[in-house]
């Protein structure tokens, strides 16, 4: 579904990957493990081609980083859920146009918007949160909404950048579990994160990453 | 759904930079219905001098020994020089009717005879009327035989081209300056909603959104500014309308009351460079890069 090879990127001052060589299957949950700065992010942001590899090429189902073309990422992006350490929810809109967003962009009708929202809403237990602006949620309360967010498209994989890492220890571990639960459905999760106690026990793959390079797939 | 979370996002855009867009739309005002009124203004004298152009004449005195035959060589070699629209004969008794008209004394009670020749008023098509076609066409007329002298204002023609020039120049300068200031404006306003609403975006385009999902709001939010600017012109030139009317008389002897669609001219200009600026500053904001474009 997901393929790396020998995918190197250069950043200006430091290498971010070295050739990588790496492949995510079909829904499957898999941990990409390592300390800041181990190049992580990088390869998440390679898949959802915010940067392109210096050598190489990354494969994202019939998606190329050789070929790929601006009108093509966006339908890429269509088809994955990012979910990001810092939430990147839109302050002034609602829990309910924050989940909406990719459903709208999408160009859905209003009703199966509506429904298809309040459903997921009602799963993480904020939908008697719906109207209230995302600017006033508890940081777990956000992370759970830029997961609903994620998911509400259908996507495929979802992408989950340190999800975890601005959260007290009991909102991860709800974060966590409705990672896996989202997981046990049917969409595969890549989750970077440098928290080892929070994924100690579960039985997923693990991807060590460190200085850009992977040293245990 | 889509337009509903864009007229939204537009509100808020306004409301967030009510400032800003408060001192574009201001300036879009002052500076749309000083652009209409010199745009009006240059209109007008451009009418005026186009009109002194279709009345022009050029008088053609002919011998007096010329006889009907010769006359009719004549008006046919007249018809062959195709930069004349018409012309009119004017026999010695027609002018000595013209001269009582102008003077009134007959010419038969001063001198006892008529001195005036028979003669062809000619008339030339409006875009004719330039100072080396003229000439041209009077050096052909001069060929002909029986014509006796050619007479034009080829004075008034030289005055009317230069300061035609002049006017055209200082007008449309004006106008682009004003234009040029008006798209600073609100590709400025446009640039700090942009700017404010960067990660916003982002995040937009991390979702997949469309360009045209996410310039909505900014283009929106310039067609606001435009409309409004354009309407406060309107509004300005109404108000000052007594002023201008008195100054354009005095001045150019120009009457603003022939002014029409005041009101649609002002805000569609104001609405079109709105979306123009808005649409041009936001672009950048919201490429996405491909890996051709590295």
């Amino acid at each position: 579904m997901i393929k790396f090879s020998n995918v190197s990127v250069d950043y200006p001052y430091s290498e971010g990957l070295s050739n990588v060589n790496v492949e995510f299957k079909d829904k499957e949950f898999a941990f990409v493990l390592g300390p800041t700065g181990s190049g992580k992010s990088t390869l998440l942001r390679l898949i959802y081609m915010d940067i392109y590899p210096t050598n190489g090429r990354v494969d994202v189902k019939n998606w190329s980083s050789k070929k790929i073309t601006a009108r093509k990422i966006r339908k890429l992006r269509r088809n994955i859920g990012i979910v990001f350490q810092d939430f990147r929810l839109i302050q002034n809109l609602s829990v309910f146009e924050n989940v909406a967003l990719p459903l709208i962009i999408n160009g859905y009708p209003r009703k199966y918007i509506k429904r298809k929202v309040e459903a997921i809403l009602d799963e993480i237990g904020l939908l008697n949160s719906l109207r209230q602006k995302a600017g006033t949620l508890s940081k777990g309360e956000a992370q759970r909404v830029g997961i609903a967010r994620a998911v509400v498209k259908n996507p495929f994989v979802i992408l989950a950048d340190e999800p975890t890492g601005n959260l007290d220890p009991d909102s991860s571990v709800t974060v966590f579990n409705l990672l896996r639960k989202i997981n046990k459905l049917g969409t595969a999760v890549i989750m970077a994160t440098h928290d080892y106690l929070l994924i100690k026990d579960a039985p997923n793959r693990r991807i060590l990453m460190d200085n850009g390079k992977i040293l245990k797939k | 759904m889509r337009s509903f979370y864009i007229l939204k996002q537009t509100v808020y855009n306004i409301w967030s930079a009510r400032v800003p867009v408060m001192i574009a739309i201001i300036t879009i005002g002052i500076s749309l219905s000083v652009l209409i009124g010199i745009a009006e203004i240059t209109y007008k004298l451009y009418s005026t001098v186009e009109e002194i152009r279709k009345e022009f004449e050029i008088d053609i005195f002919l011998k007096p020994e010329t006889s009907s035959f010769q006359r009719a060589i004549i008006e046919r070699k007249l018809k062959n020089i195709h930069q004349i629209k018409s012309y009119k004969f004017v026999s010695k008794e027609d002018a000595a009717k013209i001269f009582f008209k102008e003077f009134g004394e007959n010419i038969f009670d001063i001198l006892s005879y008529n001195p005036l020749p028979a003669s062809y008023k000619i008339k030339l098509y409006g875009k004719m009327t330039h100072v080396e076609i003229v000439d041209n066409v009077v050096k052909r007329i001069n060929k002909i035989n029986g014509v006796d002298e050619v007479k034009y204002h080829s004075d008034l023609l030289i005055l009317m081209e230069k300061y035609f020039l002049i006017i055209m120049i200082i007008g449309g300068s004006i106008i682009f300056v004003l234009l040029l200031a008006m798209n600073i404006f609100i590709r400025n306003t446009i640039k700090l909603s942009v700017y404010s609403r960067q990660s916003q975006i982002f995040i937009l385009q991390l979702l997949g959104s469309g360009k045209i999902f996410l310039k909505s709001p900014f283009i929106l939010e310039g067609l606001f500014e435009g409309l409004i600017g354009g309407f406060f012109a309107a509004a300005i030139l109404y108000f000052f309308h007594d002023i201008a009317y008195e100054t354009a008389i005095y001045l150019f002897n120009y009457n603003l009351k022939e002014i029409n669609y005041l009101w649609g001219i002002s805000i569609a200009v104001g609405g079109i460079i709105g979306v123009f600026a808005s649409s041009t500053s936001v672009n950048k904001f919201v490429r996405i890069f491909a890996k051709d474009d590295y």
